[in-house]
């Protein structure tokens, strides 16, 4: 776990179960999570479906510290 | 610098090699997922909602759970959550047959709300419309804007314009293997699954996350798979669910979609729609292009689709927006985007030369930058008979009307690090190439053979190679984007290479020759500056004793490269009587880079094309706007090409430098506006509407008379 607030990479943090097509190819990574591409399909490894466990839709722009299912990338922020 | 040398001395790659799994294929000895049964193996089934969108309000499982040679039901869904689209996940059994779970599905009770819906995009987009994103205006998204130059100053320039609106529907993947998965619990922390993926390493930590498993006592194997497209990255409801059913039961559950479910939730193609004016100056040159458009993911959006496409235009403005409708979500599919935007740019293309006066050839040589394509269009033309074509659409005679046409295509399938590999040699002369990869029909097993083969002087069949696992900790990556052989193919080469040096090390002292003085001969080892002094490889090897080399690789970027061109050409009969669309001959010409297997390539290309032909000709998937449903949810309302469909297809792989790239995409990008563009060329009539199916042709005929 990170004891920092945040990635460094990342302005702000990532839901670890949010998932995109780049993130399994070769040349693909976690900054294809950073800006979303309306152009491309995310979906929750949780549910395994375009809503998360709290039943709103899963997206870069969507998935936000506020939802109850967030699980950021490194752990929950050490306080 | 690392090279694949030159072709004049490459013994195995670049030529054609049956593939090794082929034999297996044909003779059905080879196992795919769905042919994989374990001892005391459970069927699994999932209960799917035949509504498009509902509040579910009660689930009982108890009849099903009562019911005999039931082993586990489970719900997927709570009450009080929505359904948002026919075939969403309600609830799911493991049953002793596969008859018992389908009757198990049925004695599932479920009480929903149904809610309004909306199935189709004119729906969706209706004032007034029930809303599938509470945060989206109207079911649209955001709009995503794009463009440069000063569009306005550039209509204002242009000679003559062409004003059109192109539409390509939702096309599901297909996959003649569904989705699916067979797991097993070898105890309580270890879990191994025989999935149909295009990603082993993906399903595996995607699985150990889900499952709170470390990724190691996670097993994934996909020893032959049947197609992906772009729809298989993750273990998905299905795999996840299985898992549970199985670690419920203590049993092995096998879990595949059912062909319904298939068209349903495993993804689709989005739609576009395309309104586009667009601009060219009286000699020829594109000047401005203006776009608005939009396209269906389902539920969830990424609905991209490319405009304008390959050919230079200096003043663009262009609008997308995704829309949304109650049915299951778009996944990648082979070359995302790029298939429809192509149609529509290489359709808009013929109109504004028509306008124009000019050849439609002719007017994209001086539109198009890549100097690939230009090759390829003088290349491509010769084959087909360019000079056969109509000069004035429609102008045959007869019932049956003859017409040309040409598309283009450009990806990139450049590849990417992390793929990791071990090359063995072991003494008894054996050679074992191991990497995490997987081959979807492509003929990656093979490609790793031939190179490793070529570094050896062995031939392919001395070659084990073991992929579709994850046992051995290789990791790769998962193959999409046209990346598996350009990001396999060096790190493989670099291990053999490795490995080969290694063995050098130990064969100098007896050929007593400096290690850099020996060369690898047809299954020997000889020294360069005396050939008289050779050993045989099975000689070299033993000198191992009881050793093995086992060499790894690195993606070394010298050895492949992005950036493919292609175009295709297309002759089409059409009847004037009854709108059939027979496709007579398809000209395929593909920038493949170095193709280590020119015979597998060219199946790549074939199989680009024939989906090509099944999306602008066939594919489909029609939604009842009044019960928000799937009309064609199977294969004999949903068609694919079959023989009758498929013409003569002459696949050029089109060679333009020594470096690996990929092809899986970039063939099918191309037929589209071929096809279209020929059917036009046949009957005088623009059809703008995909699939071109009889019923278009006719009624436009009929416009037109």
């Amino acid at each position: 776990m990170l004891d920092g607030k945040t990635l460094p990479i990342f302005k702000r943090p990532i839901c670890q179960n949010l998932r995109t097509k780049a993130l399994y190819i070769p040349g693909g990574n976690l900054q294809n999570l950073v800006k979303e591409n309306p152009g491309t399909h995310y979906w929750c490894n949780c549910t395994m479906q375009v809503v998360g466990p709290d039943d709103d839709f899963v997206s870069p722009n969507a998935c936000k510290q506020s939802r109850s299912c967030f699980d950021p990338i490194g752990g929950k922020p050490v306080v | 610098m690392a090279s694949w040398g030159e072709a004049s001395q490459s013994r195995l790659i670049g030529k054609r090699i049956t593939r090794l799994s082929g034999k297996e294929k044909v003779t059905g000895k080879a196992k795919y997922t769905y042919d994989i049964n374990r001892p005391g193996m459970l069927y699994g089934r999932i209960l799917r909602s035949e509504v498009p969108h509902a509040t579910v309000t009660e689930i009982d499982l108890t009849d099903a759970q009562e019911m005999p040679g039931v082993r586990a039901v489970m719900p997927l869904i709570e009450a009080g959550r929505k359904i948002r689209y026919q075939g969403q996940e309600i609830a799911a059994v493991a049953a002793e047959t596969d008859d018992i779970a389908k009757d198990a599905l049925r004695a599932i009770y479920v009480e929903l709300e149904e809610l309004p819906f909306v199935a189709t995009e004119a729906d969706a987009m209706a004032e007034g419309a029930p809303q599938v994103h509470d945060d989206w205006n109207g079911n649209q998204s955001n709009p995503s804007r794009g463009g440069q130059g000063d569009v306005e100053a550039g209509f204002a320039e242009a000679a003559v314009t062409v004003e059109a609106t192109y539409h390509t529907p939702v096309q599901t993947h297909v996959c003649l293997e569904t989705h699916g998965h067979v797991v097993e619990w070898t105890d309580e922390q270890n879990l191994t699954v025989w999935a149909s993926t295009q990603a082993v390493f993906g399903v595996r930590n995607d699985l150990a996350r889900r499952l709170e498993l470390p990724a190691n006592q996670v097993h994934v194997i996909t020893e032959h798979m049947g197609g992906g497209f772009g729809s298989k990255f993750s273990p998905g409801v299905e795999g996840l669910t299985a898992a549970r059913l199985s670690r419920m039961t203590e049993r092995p559950v096998k879990l595949m979609l059912t062909r319904k479910a298939e068209h349903l939730v495993a993804g689709n193609r989005p739609s576009m729609t395309q309104h586009v004016k667009a601009g060219a100056t009286r000699d020829g040159r594109l000047i401005a292009y203006d776009m608005r458009g939009h396209g269906t993911g389902g539920t969830g959006g990424g609905a991209g689709f490319t405009g304008p496409y390959v050919y230079h235009v200096p003043n663009i403005r262009t609008e997308r927006t995704n829309v949304a409708v109650n049915a299951g979500s778009q996944r990648a599919m082979r070359a995302p985007g790029h298939p429809q935007g192509a149609f529509a740019m290489d359709s808009l293309m013929d109109e504004l030369a028509e306008k124009l006066g000019m050849n439609p050839l002719e007017f994209r040589r001086l539109n198009d930058e890549s100097e690939v394509r230009q090759a390829q269009y003088t290349l491509g033309a010769q084959e087909i008979g360019w000079h056969r074509r109509n000069s004035v659409a429609g102008s045959g005679t007869g019932i049956k009307k003859r017409g040309m046409g040409v598309g283009s295509g450009q990806w990139g399938g450049g590849g990417g690090a992390n793929t990791q590999a071990r090359v063995n040699i072991n003494a008894d002369g054996t050679v074992e190439a191991i990497t995490g990869t997987q081959d979807l029909g492509t003929g990656i097993r093979t490609a790793i053979a031939i190179i490793v083969a070529e570094e050896f002087g062995l031939t392919t069949e001395d070659i084990i190679v073991k992929i579709g696992d994850s046992a051995p900790g290789l990791p790769a990556g998962g193959s999409g984007g046209s990346q598996t052989t350009p990001s396999v193919a060096p790190v493989i080469k670099t291990a053999a290479a490795n490995a080969k040096q290694k063995l050098f090390e130990h064969v100098a002292p007896l050929l007593q020759a400096p290690v850099d003085d020996l060369r690898i001969g047809t299954g020997t080892i000889y020294v360069a500056s005396d050939r008289t002094k050779t050993v045989t490889w099975q000689q070299a090897t033993g000198l191992l004793g009881q050793e093995t080399i086992s060499e790894g690789g690195e993606w070394d970027r010298e050895l492949r490269q992005g950036g493919v061109a292609g175009t295709q050409f297309a002759e089409v009969e059409v009847d004037t009587q009854t709108g059939h669309v027979k496709i007579l001959k398809i000209v395929a010409v593909q920038d493949c880079g170095l193709a280590i297997n020119r015979l597998t390539t060219e199946s790549q290309i074939n199989g680009g094309v024939i989906m090509g032909i099944g999306q602008t000709l066939l594919e489909e998937r029609i939604m009842d706007p009044m019960t928000g449903r799937m009309l064609n949810a199977n294969l004999e309302d949903y068609k694919v090409p079959g023989t009758h469909e498929i013409p003569e297809i002459k696949p050029i792989v089109f060679d333009t430098h020594r470096k690996v790239s990929g092809v899986g995409e970039p063939p099918c990008i191309p037929t589209l506006g071929a096809i279209a563009n020929a059917v036009y060329n046949a009957i005088g009539v623009r059809i703008r509407e995909l699939p071109i199916t009889p019923d278009k042709v006719l009624n436009a005929l009929a416009e037109k008379a």
